[in-house]
């Protein structure tokens, strides 16, 4: 189990960041969404065993978050949201730092930030001090930082930030990469939900510090074997109305109509009623939940 | 593009566990720092003081020798029965020279504090640091000490070690093991010293640079409170020395002077007379009357002067002990922990011994003569209260524990944990 929390309620005075939380996810790549202020940066510090909680029981890596804090943050590395650097190194000793406060050797360090600074594509600008690197430089940076010690799990909090589009796509091919490619787990927290769609295959959605739901993305956007999306040629309101007369249900929506058919019925109903209606079909397909559908959904906009 | 470009690849090493996680934070603080020249600089000064303490260490080594040059030098300084067997005054005479070292390197020390300390924290608050260290497997006490380990450093580099640099080769020099013997005590006072200036400057340079998030503001509280703090103490001193020293020597002055009024000619401006006439005689000519009796009255007036000197003198020494301005200074709290660690006033007692009989008979013999020697009886303590501070050591370290919690509170406050909200 990658991490698992049990009944955990984190609160802030009179403020409830974490509401009798649990949840567990298996090693992969998971997503984390959930509106501003649904507890993500407080699930975040929890699991890294950076702020107790009032009650309930968790573990990362099999490791008790109570009791084993530094040997949690040992194993895991967190790339934070925020704009943070040590100050006054270059590229490389900034990383090889990282590195010996995760326990490295310092020669070891070294030598392993100018492997990480080659990976994330920093290489050119490694001997630069950092407060001279760019905004997407410096998510490339925080990044390198974060897997200098070669964690077992990754945590990305909106890495994607402040990027360019062409930053932004690198930043994701290598969290990917890293995911699917290299064995490494992953924590992908951020409100952009096609990198979270592009990165990861399970989803944690997150809502006044409750789960809203949870599962891998490809169940989450499930089919609905009654449901079709139809465009017609014509008006879709009469068209409607005849689908209506037979027993259907549906919507107009921007793009055509969203069409529920009764149950045991199939798409040849929609034939025929446009065949007796002289409608011209251009678009049926079955209904598939997109992930926005699964976030509006779930977070019950 | 790299020519050899292998991706990502994994890492097989091991990890250190996290007992020593603090060294790592003061390693690279030590890295970053070495490299500015302003701090290259302050350690080569910082170091001077140190050949001082080698040249008068080694000087004393070859006395003990009864080397002729140095004991034809030396001879003018110190008085014939030091000269004469220097092995007994050599824990003294190591303990001044120690203290003096101390004092000049703990002015070096408060500058290289301020060199090396105003960014420490500061610049990890401007630059958002802190989720970085503490998302690690760091602690905040792991940070802080790392930190003070920096300092640390730097005050070991120029304090310590030249001290015990000093010791061996002043050891060197003697050729003799009973120095050892005589002056051990020395080496673990010089280690016991060097922790406490940086246990309590470090902290307080951490505490003040947490404050602000502009390492220039805090180099400048550190100078206000160091430099100001020693000024306003030295003024309330000297303001109060003032204050006796007038109030004894104007009372008296004027009871002798109405017991004895001042001949024809002379006029009294406060305590002091003012002869506006003729002073110089024509040779070969002999006084006049007149003049034979204001000379009488001149030395009377300035025997008169010399008692009430005295009394000041043993006024200052009665109220020492339990005056509280000298607190008032950083520098000079640490000063007396030097003083205690050193036992600095038993060494100025020792010497005292050395000068207070000749002092006292040479002193009515120079009366007449217009030199000013103190008169007073024999004290063997005149000396030690004169050059090492006199007040409890306990209040310096009171002072000193007071700061070094506040600074604990204020670090604990301003570097705070990642349980909040944002």
């Amino acid at each position: 189990m990658l991490f698992r929390l049990s009944g955990v309620t984190k609160t802030y005075g009179r403020i409830t960041a974490l509401r009798d939380l649990s949840v567990a996810a298996a090693p992969g790549a998971v997503g984390l969404l959930g509106p501003n202020g649904a507890g993500k940066t407080t699930l975040i510090r929890t699991l890294l065993g950076l702020i107790g909680f009032d009650s309930g029981t968790g573990e990362v890596l099999g490791l008790d978050i109570r009791t084993r804090r530094l040997d949690i943050r040992q194993r895991v590395g967190f790339m934070p949201e925020d704009e943070c650097l040590f100050p006054g190194v270059p590229g490389v000793g900034f990383v090889s730092y990282a590195g010996e406060l995760c326990g490295m050797a310092p020669a070891d360090a070294m030598q392993r930030a100018h492997e990480v600074l080659n990976y994330v594509g920093l290489d050119e600008a490694r001997y630069r001090r950092v407060e001279s690197y760019s905004t997407g430089m410096k998510q490339r940076l925080k990044l390198a930082a974060a897997i200098v010690h070669d964690p077992q799990l990754l945590i990305l909090d909106e890495p994607t930030n402040g990027m360019d589009p062409a930053g932004r796509q690198e930043m994701i091919d290598l969290a990917r990469d890293l995911s699917h490619g290299k064995g490494m787990s992953l924590i992908f927290s951020s409100h952009l939900l096609p990198d979270v769609e592009a990165v990861c295959d399970h989803l944690v959605v997150l809502g006044r510090g409750a789960l809203l739901a949870q599962g891998g993305i490809q169940e989450l956007k499930k089919a609905h074997p009654n449901s079709f999306d139809v465009r017609v040629k014509g008006e879709p309101e009469p068209f409607l109305a005849r689908l209506r007369a037979a027993g259907a249900d549906g919507e107009v929506r921007d793009d055509g109509l969203r069409v529920r058919l009764p149950d045991g019925a199939t798409p040849d109903l929609i034939w025929r009623t446009a065949a007796a209606l002289g409608e011209q079909v251009r678009h049926l397909r079955p209904h598939r939940s997109s992930l926005e559908d699964v976030f509006l959904e779930a977070v019950g906009d | 593009m790299p020519i050899f470009d292998q991706g990502y690849q994994h890492w097989t090493g091991t990890l250190a566990g996290h007992r020593w996680r603090w060294l790592a934070v003061s390693r690279h603080g030590v890295r970053t720092l070495r490299k500015s020249w302003v701090v290259r600089i302050m350690l080569f000064i910082a170091w001077l003081p140190a050949l001082a303490l080698v040249a008068a260490l080694t000087l004393w080594g070859l006395l003990e020798q009864q080397a002729a040059t140095v004991v034809a030098f030396l001879q003018r300084i110190f008085p014939p029965e030091v000269i004469a067997s220097p092995q007994e005054y050599r824990s003294a005479v190591w303990t001044v020279a120690y203290s003096y070292f101390f004092k000049a390197e703990l002015f070096c020390a408060l500058f290289l504090v301020l060199t090396v300390g105003p960014s420490l924290v500061s610049r990890d608050l401007r630059f958002n640091a802190l989720p970085l260290y503490l998302s690690r497997p760091v602690r905040r006490i792991d940070y802080f000490v790392g930190k003070l380990g920096v300092i640390a450093y730097f005050l070991i580099a120029t304090v310590i070690a030249p001290a015990v640099g000093a010791y061996l080769l002043g050891l060197a020099f003697s050729l003799d093991l009973g120095v050892v013997r005589d002056t051990h005590r020395l080496l673990w006072a010089s280690l016991g010293y060097g922790a406490v200036i940086a246990l309590s400057a470090g902290t307080l340079m951490l505490a003040l640079s947490s404050l602000s998030r502009r390492s220039i503001y805090v180099g400048l509280a550190w100078a206000g409170f160091i430099f100001l703090g020693h000024m306003v103490s030295t003024i309330m001193m000297g303001v109060q020395g003032d204050i006796d020293r007038r109030e004894i020597v104007q009372t008296g002055i004027k009871q002798w002077v109405e017991k004895n009024p001042p001949p024809p000619g002379v006029e009294m401006y406060g305590p002091y007379p003012s002869f506006r006439g003729r002073v110089s005689r024509e040779k070969g000519k002999e006084p006049t009357a007149e003049e034979k009796a204001r000379e009488k009255w001149m030395n009377g007036w300035s025997q008169a002067h010399g008692d009430l000197q005295t009394q000041v003198e043993t006024k200052r020494a009665e109220q020492a002990p339990t005056d509280w301005r000298p607190l008032l200074s950083y520098a000079t709290n640490l000063d007396r922990m030097g003083d205690w660690l050193l036992d600095t006033d038993a060494a100025w007692v020792t010497l005292g011994k050395t000068v207070e009989r000749p002092r006292a008979m040479a002193g009515p013999l120079a009366r007449n003569q217009g030199i000013q020697i103190s008169t007073g009886p024999v004290n063997d303590r005149r000396l030690a209260d004169r050059m090492a501070w006199q007040y409890p050591w306990y209040w310096s370290a009171g002072v000193l524990g007071g700061a070094w919690l506040l600074s604990v509170f204020v670090l604990t406050r301003r570097v705070k944990s990642l349980d909040r909200l944002k």
